[in-house]
C-alpha cells in the first residue's frame, strides 16, 4: 500500500517538475523575442558609428599624417554614445620574424592613454591588463581576416559595451580601427555558469541520497534526474542564443563566449520545447528504475575502484566529454553572419544529400567519404603489409645489427606529424622536390603531383606510409615474440613449407594482437588531419580532401558554417564507431578485448 | 635447435633491409642537408652531403628574439619542456590508476567505462577544439601552461590506459594475493607490486604522453596567443606560414625539434615492443 502511495506521489511530483521545465522553456522563448528587437536597435547603433568613422577617416591613413586621423578620431568621443576610439598599428615584431605581430597602440581617444606598444603581458599605463590583451588578440585577428582589403570586421564587445574594428593596410603595416560604445540596452541572459551549478546539483542529488531514508530517498532521485535534465536542456538551449553584438566577420569563439554567458533559450523553439517534453515525459520511467538508487548503493560497493578511477574520469568529462557533447548540439544548428539558429536535421540532411551536388562533385559527401575510405583502407594495408615485411625480417635471432636496422625504421613515428607533412609536401615539388628529381634518373619527366587527383592523392599516401608503418612494425615484432619457437619445430618436422607456417602458424597467432592496433590505425588514418591538410591541401579542387580536412574547412575556411562542420564531424564519428563495433564482434571470437 | 640460415639468404636480407632503410632516412637526411645549406630555398640536388656547411640557420632558430629582446627561443623551448613533462607525470598517473582499476576491480559501469575510453579516439579533433577553447576560457587556461597540460594529459589518456590495462591483465594476481595476506594495503599492492612490475609499459607511457605534448601543433597554435607562452612547434610552423617560406631555419627547427624525441625513442626502444605489445595493443 505504501509502495503504492509513494508511486503516485512520484508521478505528480515529476508531473509538476515537467511543468515547470516548460514554464521555464516559454519564459525563454518570450525573452528570446525581447533580445531580437535589441539586437536590432544595438545594431543600428553600430552601423550609425561605423558610417561615421568612415567619414573621419576620409584623410587617407599612412606614415606621417597620423596626427591627422588622432584628431579626426577624439572628435569622434563622445558622438552618439562612443566611448572609445582606438588606432592600432600592427607590424611584424623582429625584423627576422615577420609572422610575429607586435602591435602598438597609435592613438586613443583617451588623452591619458599613452601611445605605445602593446603587449599581452605588459600593459600600457592606462589600460588595465585584460583590455590590452583583448585589443592585442583583437588587432591580430581583424588584420589577418582582411588581408590586403579595406573590410570591416565586428567583434563582439564582453557585455557592457560594443565593438566595430576595422583594418586597412598599408605597405606592410596594417592599422585596426576599433570603436566601442555603450549599448543601447543589454539582452539579458542566463549565465552559463549557473546552468553547470545546476547540472552539477541536480547530480549530487543521488549522492545525498545515502543519506536519506523512505521516501525522501525517491524525492531526491527525481530531483536529481530532472534537474540534471533542466541542466542539459538550457546548456543546448542556450547555443540558439543569437550573439546580442555579433555581425559579420565575429569570431566564433567571441560567439560561443557569449552565447554561453547570455544563454538565453532563444533559438530552436519548436524543438528545444519538444526535447524538454520530452525528458520530462521520460522521467517518471527513470524515477521507477531508482536509477539514482542503483547507482548510489554501487558507489558505496565498490568506492575503492572509483577512488582509482575518479580523477581521470573527472578530466575526460570537463574536457573530452563536454566539448563533444557540446559539439554534437552544434550540428543541429546554422551559424550565419554570427547568429545561431536552430535548424534541427537540416545540416545533415545538405550533407547526406549532397547538397545539390553531384556525387563527381569534390565537395559531395559521398566523393569525399569514397575518397576517405580507400585513403584509409590504403594506408592501413600499406602500413600492416610493411610493418609486417619488416618484422618478420627483423625477428631472426641471428640477424647482426638487427638492433641498428629497428632503432633507424622507427625514426619516423618519432618525428612529430607536421614536420613529416612539410617536408614531404617539399620532396614533392615540381621543381625543386626529391621525388621529381629521383624520377628524373629513370626518364620520368617533372611530374606536377597536386594537379591531379590520383597523383595528389598518392603523395598523400605515400607521406602517410612513411610516418605510419614504424607503428605497426613494432606492433608486429612484440607478437611476433610472443609466439612459440616450438610451435615452428613442430611444423618444420612435420614437413610443412615456410608459407604454409606462415598462414598457418604466423598469422593466426598474430591476429589477437594486430586486430586491435588495426582498429586503432584505421581511426586514426580516418582522422589524419595533418598530412592531408599539408601535404595536398586538398588540391586539385578540394578532390583529396577527406572528411575531417572537409570539416574543417567548412568551419574556418568557407563562410564559417560552423554547425555544417559539427554535422560532419558527427558522421566521422558515427561512422568510425559502426566501424569499431562491427570489428570489435567480429573479433569477439577470437579474443574478448573488453575482459 | 635453431636453423642454419644459408649466407646467401642472410646477405639477401640484409639487402632489402639496408634499401629499406635507405629510403626511410632519405627524407631525413635531405631535411638534416638542408639545415646545413646556406639558402632558404630547396636546391636542385640529390646528395645527402651539404656542400658547404653552415650553421647560419641554426643560428637563426635558435637566437630568435622579438623586439623587446626577449628570447623567444629560450622561451619556447622551456615552454615545450613544461608543457611535456608535466603532460608526462599527470598521464602516466591518470592512466595508471584509472588501467588499474579496470584491470582489477569488477564494478557496474566498468564495461560502459572502456567502451568510452576507447570511443573517445574516434572524436575528430575539430569537433572539440571549438567547445574547448570556450571551457579552457572560462577557466582563465588560455595561453597558460597549465590549460594546455590538461588537455594534453587527457588527450594522451585513452590509449594509454588501454595499452596499460593489457599490460596489467598479464600480471599474475597472485602476487597481489600474496602480499595480501602479508598485510599489504590496497594501495600497497598497486604501488609495491603491480607499478615495478609494469615498468617497460609504464616507460611506453610515458614516452606517449610526452610525445603527444611535444609533438602537438593544432591545439597549442589556437589556444596559445601569447608568443612569448607558444611551444616550439607553433613557432617552428610559422618558419614557412603565408608569409615567409624559410626553409632552411624550418629544417634547422625540425630537426633540433625531433631530436629530444629521437632520443626517448632510442633509450625506451627496447621497452616499446614489450611494453607496447606484450599487453598493449592486446586489449
Amino acid at each position: 500500500m505504501a509502495r503504492r502511495e509513494a508511486e503516485a506521489r512520484g508521478v505528480v511530483l515529476t508531473w509538476l517538475i515537467a511543468a515547470l521545465l516548460m514554464g521555464a522553456t516559454t519564459l525563454g522563448l518570450l525573452l528570446r523575442e525581447r533580445n531580437r528587437a535589441l539586437v536590432s536597435r544595438n545594431e543600428g547603433a553600430a552601423e550609425e558609428a561605423l558610417r561615421r568613422a568612415q567619414l573621419a577617416l576620409a584623410v587617407p591613413l599612412g606614415e606621417g599624417r597620423e596626427e591627422d586621423t588622432v584628431a579626426a578620431l577624439r572628435a569622434l568621443r563622445g558622438e552618439g554614445g562612443i566611448r572609445e576610439v582606438v588606432l592600432l598599428r600592427t607590424r611584424a615584431a623582429s625584423p627576422e620574424l615577420a609572422f610575429v605581430r607586435a602591435v602598438d597602440l597609435v592613438a586613443h581617444s583617451d588623452p591619458e592613454v599613452m601611445p605605445g606598444p602593446l603587449r599581452p603581458r605588459a600593459a600600457r599605463d592606462a589600460l588595465t591588463p585584460p583590455r590590452a590583451k583583448a585589443l592585442y588578440d583583437w588587432a591580430t585577428r581583424v588584420e589577418s581576416r582582411s588581408g590586403r582589403d579595406r573590410t570591416w570586421s565586428r567583434p563582439t564587445g564582453g557585455g557592457e559595451t560594443l565593438e566595430v574594428g576595422m583594418a586597412l593596410a598599408s605597405k606592410g603595416t596594417s592599422y585596426v580601427l576599433g570603436l566601442r560604445w555603450a549599448p543601447v540596452e543589454q539582452p539579458p541572459g542566463v549565465p552559463a555558469l549557473g546552468l553547470v551549478l545546476i547540472l552539477l546539483v541536480g547530480l549530487g542529488f543521488p549522492a545525498a541520497q545515502r543519506f536519506l531514508g523512505g521516501r525522501w530517498r525517491w524525492l531526491a532521485s527525481a530531483g536529481g534526474v530532472s534537474l540534471a535534465a533542466v541542466g542539459c536542456g538550457l546548456l543546448l538551449a542556450g547555443f540558439a542564443a543569437e550573439a546580442p553584438t555579433a555581425g559579420p566577420g565575429t569570431g566564433f569563439f567571441q560567439l560561443l563566449q557569449s552565447g554561453l554567458s547570455q544563454g538565453v533559450p532563444r533559438g530552436g523553439p519548436g524543438m528545444a520545447w519538444v526535447a524538454v517534453t520530452l525528458v520530462c515525459l521520460a522521467l517518471p520511467f527513470l524515477g521507477f528504475l531508482g536509477l539514482g538508487n542503483r547507482a548510489a548503493s554501487a558507489a558505496r560497493q565498490h568506492r575503492i575502484a572509483f577512488a582509482y578511477i575518479l580523477p581521470a574520469a573527472l578530466g575526460m568529462l570537463v574536457l573530452v566529454m563536454v566539448p563533444f557533447l557540446i559539439g554534437l548540439g552544434l550540428g543541429f544548428f546554422n551559424h550565419c553572419d554570427g547568429r545561431y539558429e536552430w535548424v534541427g536535421l537540416d545540416n545533415f540532411v545538405t550533407i547526406l544529400s549532397g547538397g545539390g551536388t553531384s556525387i563527381t562533385d569534390p565537395l559531395n559527401f559521398w566523393f569525399t567519404l569514397g575518397v576517405t575510405l580507400l585513403w584509409t583502407f590504403l594506408n592501413v594495408l600499406l602500413h600492416v603489409s610493411i610493418g609486417l615485411a619488416l618484422a618478420l625480417l627483423l625477428k631472426d635471432p641471428l640477424l647482426a645489427g638487427k638492433g641498428i636496422y629497428r632503432v633507424l625504421l622507427i625514426i619516423p613515428w618519432a618525428v612529430p606529424n607536421y614536420i613529416t607533412a612539410l617536408m614531404w609536401k617539399g620532396m614533392f615539388h615540381q621543381q625543386f622536390g626529391a621525388v621529381n628529381q629521383v624520377l628524373g634518373l629513370f626518364g620520368v619527366e617533372g611530374v606536377s603531383w597536386f594537379s591531379h587527383f590520383w597523383s595528389a592523392f598518392t603523395a598523400n599516401v605515400v607521406t602517410n606510409t612513411w610516418l605510419g608503418f614504424p607503428f605497426m612494425m613494432v606492433v608486429a615484432l612484440g607478437a611476433l615474440q610472443s609466439i612459440p619457437g616450438d610451435l615452428y619445430e613442430a611444423a618444420e618436422v612435420d614437413g610443412a613449407s615456410r608459407f604454409t607456417q606462415f598462414t598457418r602458424i604466423t598469422l593466426p597467432l598474430l591476429k589477437p594482437a594486430l586486430l586491435p592496433a588495426v582498429i586503432l590505425g584505421s581511426v586514426w588514418t580516418f582522422n589524419q588531419f595533418n598530412v592531408i591538410y599539408l601535404v595536398s591541401g586538398g588540391e586539385p579542387a578540394g578532390s583529396t580532401d577527406i572528411l575531417i580536412t572537409e570539416a574543417y574547412r567548412w568551419a574556418f575556411i568557407r563562410h564559417e558554417r560552423y554547425g555544417l562542420a559539427a554535422a560532419y564531424a558527427t558522421l566521422i564519428f558515427l561512422i568510425l564507431l559502426g566501424y569499431t563495433l562491427i570489428t570489435n564482434r567480429v573479433a569477439k571470437g577470437a579474443e574478448g578485448a573488453m575482459d | 635447435m635453431i636453423r642454419k640460415r644459408s649466407r646467401v639468404r642472410t646477405v639477401l636480407i640484409h639487402a632489402v633491409l639496408i634499401a629499406v632503410t635507405g629510403v626511410t632516412l632519405f627524407p631525413v637526411a635531405l631535411v638534416v642537408r638542408k639545415s646545413l645549406t646556406p639558402g632558404n630555398e630547396f636546391e636542385l640536388s640529390l646528395n645527402p652531403i651539404p656542400p658547404t656547411v653552415t650553421l647560419e640557420h641554426y643560428e637563426r632558430v635558435l637566437s630568435a628574439r622579438d623586439f623587446a629582446g626577449r628570447w623567444l627561443f629560450g622561451r619556447q623551448l622551456w615552454n615545450s619542456f613544461v608543457v611535456a613533462l608535466l603532460t608526462t607525470i599527470m598521464g602516466v598517473f591518470l592512466a595508471s590508476t584509472a588501467a588499474y582499476a579496470f584491470s582489477r576491480f569488477r564494478f557496474p559501469g566498468r564495461r560502459a567505462g572502456l567502451t568510452m575510453f576507447l570511443v573517445v579516439q574516434m572524436f575528430p579533433a575539430t569537433l572539440i577544439m571549438i567547445p574547448l577553447y570556450v571551457i579552457l576560457d572560462r577557466l582563465g587556461l588560455l595561453d597558460t601552461v597549465a590549460g594546455l597540460v590538461l588537455v594534453y594529459s587527457t588527450t594522451a589518456i585513452p590509449f594509454c590506459v588501454f595499452m596499460l590495462k593489457g599490460y596489467f591483465d598479464t600480471i599474475p594476481r597472485e602476487l597481489e594475493e600474496a602480499a595480501w595476506i602479508d598485510g599489504c594495503s590496497r594501495f600497497g599492492m598497486f604501488w609495491r607490486i603491480v607499478l615495478p612490475l609494469s615498468k617497460p609499459a609504464i616507460a611506453v607511457t610515458a614516452l606517449f604522453s610526452f610525445m603527444t605534448a611535444w609533438n602537438e601543433y593544432i591545439l597549442a597554435e589556437t589556444f596559445l596567443n601569447d608568443e612569448l607562452s607558444q611551444t616550439l612547434p607553433v613557432m617552428l610552423k610559422h618558419y614557412v606560414g603565408d608569409k615567409s617560406a624559410d626553409w632552411g631555419s624550418f629544417a634547422a627547427g625540425a630537426f633540433l625539434v625531433s631530436l629530444p624525441v629521437m632520443a626517448l625513442f632510442y633509450m625506451l626502444q627496447r621497452s616499446l615492443v614489450s611494453g607496447l605489445t606484450a599487453g598493449g595493443v592486446k586489449g
